[in-house]
């Protein structure tokens, strides 16, 4: 998996989404998306909700997402970053490119300043560490998932949301 | 004698992989749409045909 790469285009608002979209094939989780399996970047402008953005573009390219979530944010050229994981049906988007997600260590840093490099595969991994929280902490999320995928967070670490750097 | 301009296929490259291609009339709209459809991003005729090159 590469690194964040920007968008074709310098983004004007305050808050550009980075979505990652995950499935379940089996029992390992895959990165997939309109972008294939790298990060995909959607614009916020100043009167969007960055939620309904990302929830509207991903159903509008691949139909109706289980679960959409800001997972964590950090600071990007001219605004900010903010992270999300959405998660679609195992049989969802089926043609989009994709790859199995491995793990990582997280970026971390001291206790006042955020970490100083992050690698996207950090990213997801904390997105799946907060996914895994939020499966035992939100009723509306452990619904929103099948028991095959809530086996497999059970995997993670579960972490709340937090600055990435 | 190259082709037309008029006629010419250009490509443009997005950031996430999606490659597209077209006459330049084509191609200003193929990138309009994915550009708002893929990223939320509105962009000028003039932005899509700086990022243009000829198909080699």
């Amino acid at each position: 998996m590469k690194s964040a790469t920007p968008p074709p285009w310098g983004t004007e608002g305050p808050v550009q989404a980075e979505v990652f979209v995950v499935r379940l094939r089996g029992d390992r989780l895959e990165l997939t998306g309109p972008c294939g399996p790298e990060a995909w970047y959607i614009e916020s402008h100043p009167d969007d909700d960055p939620m309904e953005v990302v929830n509207r573009l991903a159903t509008n390219l691949m139909g109706p997402p289980l679960l959409v979530h800001s997972t964590s944010w950090r600071r990007g050229t001219g605004g900010v970053i903010l992270s999300f994981l959405v998660v679609v049906g195992d049989d969802q988007a089926s043609d989009l490119a994709s790859v199995p997600i491995g793990r990582a260590d997280l970026a971390r840093n001291t206790a006042t300043e955020g970490a100083t490099a992050i690698a996207t595969s950090q990213v997801v991994e904390h997105a799946l560490r907060h996914v895994a929280w939020l499966a035992q902490d939100d009723a509306a999320v452990q619904a929103a998932l099948s028991p095959a995928w809530l086996a497999v967070l059970a995997g993670y670490v579960p972490e709340p949301f937090r600055h990435l750097g | 004698m190259g082709k037309p301009t008029r006629n010419r296929v250009l490509v443009v490259h997005c950031a996430c992989g999606v490659v597209m291609r077209g006459t330049k009339g084509e191609l200003v709209l193929i990138v309009q749409k994915h550009a708002l459809e893929s990223h939320n991003m509105k962009t000028t005729r003039e932005e899509v045909l700086s990022r243009a090159r000829p198909e080699s």
